[in-house]
């Protein structure tokens, strides 16, 4: 079970690495907003946030020294920073120049300032219920991407079956909306868990398990989702294309 | 540029070629946009010729209209030729931006 744990964990953060450097390079060509935020949700929420919760677990375990409200003090606020940029480039891509999408992000920031503050000011803060409202939010954030993905993917399915979509982008739609998915569960997951077992309890290994294989879901949607490899594109070779 | 959109005038022409009332031609049109994931307020000329061709003559039936060949013939000829007012497909766009992040 510790191998999965490791290799999940691992999975996720090396591909958020990765991928989180491939968008901010793509964004030094093209300049749009889409791949600038969601670049940097993907290193400072998805690497260096979720590296931080890892240390967060070793501290609370005392494998490394340290004192956990600060460590989740710094993994609170890179988690909603990685929320926030998300939610910007998710709404760059589905909700361009749309009010109402600017009054959630709005929304969004203000609940995780309001949260993480809170915490920050406290000794005990990661205790209280404002980590919960920060953490809650950020959940909320992924919750709306993954339903624009999943709108997104039910659309561009139809339009392919009569050849005005790519099913290229329909796949990569779908893979979106698993990733998006499989943050929500990581981050509902670590909420429950904090629920039952206090925050400073040990949640039986299954918890950290399935946290694991969600995050090795993720890994391979964001992977396939966002920069299809050579192979995984050819499966969709010789299907009928459209211009998009 | 035209200022009329697409929507409008497929409906029009169905209600001035057919029996179908406006909202009757009206919401039939856009059953078929839905079938093809598509709605009225920002199908373009093209995505609005698909439909016709391969949705609409199917609903029209349904409804036993006659001459439904003759009529989204005569459409999909006016669709390829003439300019309708210009329209915004939020779904189409961020399709643009899935794919240009893949690349």
């Amino acid at each position: 079970m510790q191998i999965v744990q490791m290799l999940g964990f691992s999975a996720f953060i090396a591909t958020a690495w990765v991928l989180g450097g491939r968008l901010l390079l793509l964004w030094r060509r093209t300049r749009e907003v889409p791949e600038l935020a969601m670049g940097l949700s993907f290193l400072v929420g998805g690497a260096l946030g979720y590296s931080c919760w890892f240390v967060y677990s070793l501290v609370r375990m005392g494998r490394v020294p340290g004192d956990p409200h600060d460590v989740a003090t710094v993994g609170l606020a890179l988690s909603c920073l990685g929320a926030l940029t998300n939610a910007a480039g998710i709404r760059a891509a589905f909700r361009p120049g749309d009010s109402r999408a600017l009054g959630l992000l709005v929304v969004f920031a203000a609940l995780m300032a309001i949260g993480w503050g809170d915490t920050f000011r406290n000794a005990s803060g990661h205790e209280r219920w404002t980590f919960w409202l920060a953490m809650g939010t950020a959940g909320a954030s992924y919750l709306w991407s993954t339903g624009e993905c999943l709108r997104l993917y039910v659309v561009l399915g139809k339009r392919a079956r009569f050849g005005l979509a790519s099913p290229l982008l329909v796949d990569r739609a779908r893979l979106w909306t698993v990733a998006f998915a499989a943050v929500v569960a990581m981050v509902a997951s670590s909420l429950a868990a904090r629920a039952v077992f206090g925050p400073d309890g040990m949640p039986p290994a299954w918890v950290s398990t399935f946290q694991s294989l969600c995050g090795l879901a993720c890994a391979a949607a964001i992977w396939f989702g966002f920069f299809p490899p050579a192979f995984y594109r050819r499966r969709f070779e010789g299907q009928p294309e459209a211009s998009v | 540029m035209s200022s009329v959109g697409v929507f409008d005038f497929v409906c029009a022409e169905i209600e001035r070629s057919t029996s179908l009332d406006g909202p009757v031609a009206r919401g039939t049109v856009r059953l078929a946009l839905k079938e093809a994931g598509l709605n009225a307020d920002s199908v373009d000329p093209a995505g609005m010729e698909v439909v016709v061709e391969k949705i609409l003559p199917g609903e029209l039936a349904a409804h036993r209209i006659e001459g439904v060949d003759e009529l989204c013939r005569r459409l999909v000829h006016t669709l390829a030729t003439r300019q309708f007012a210009t329209t915004h497909d939020r779904a189409g766009d961020a399709a643009s931006v899935l794919d240009r992040l893949g690349r």
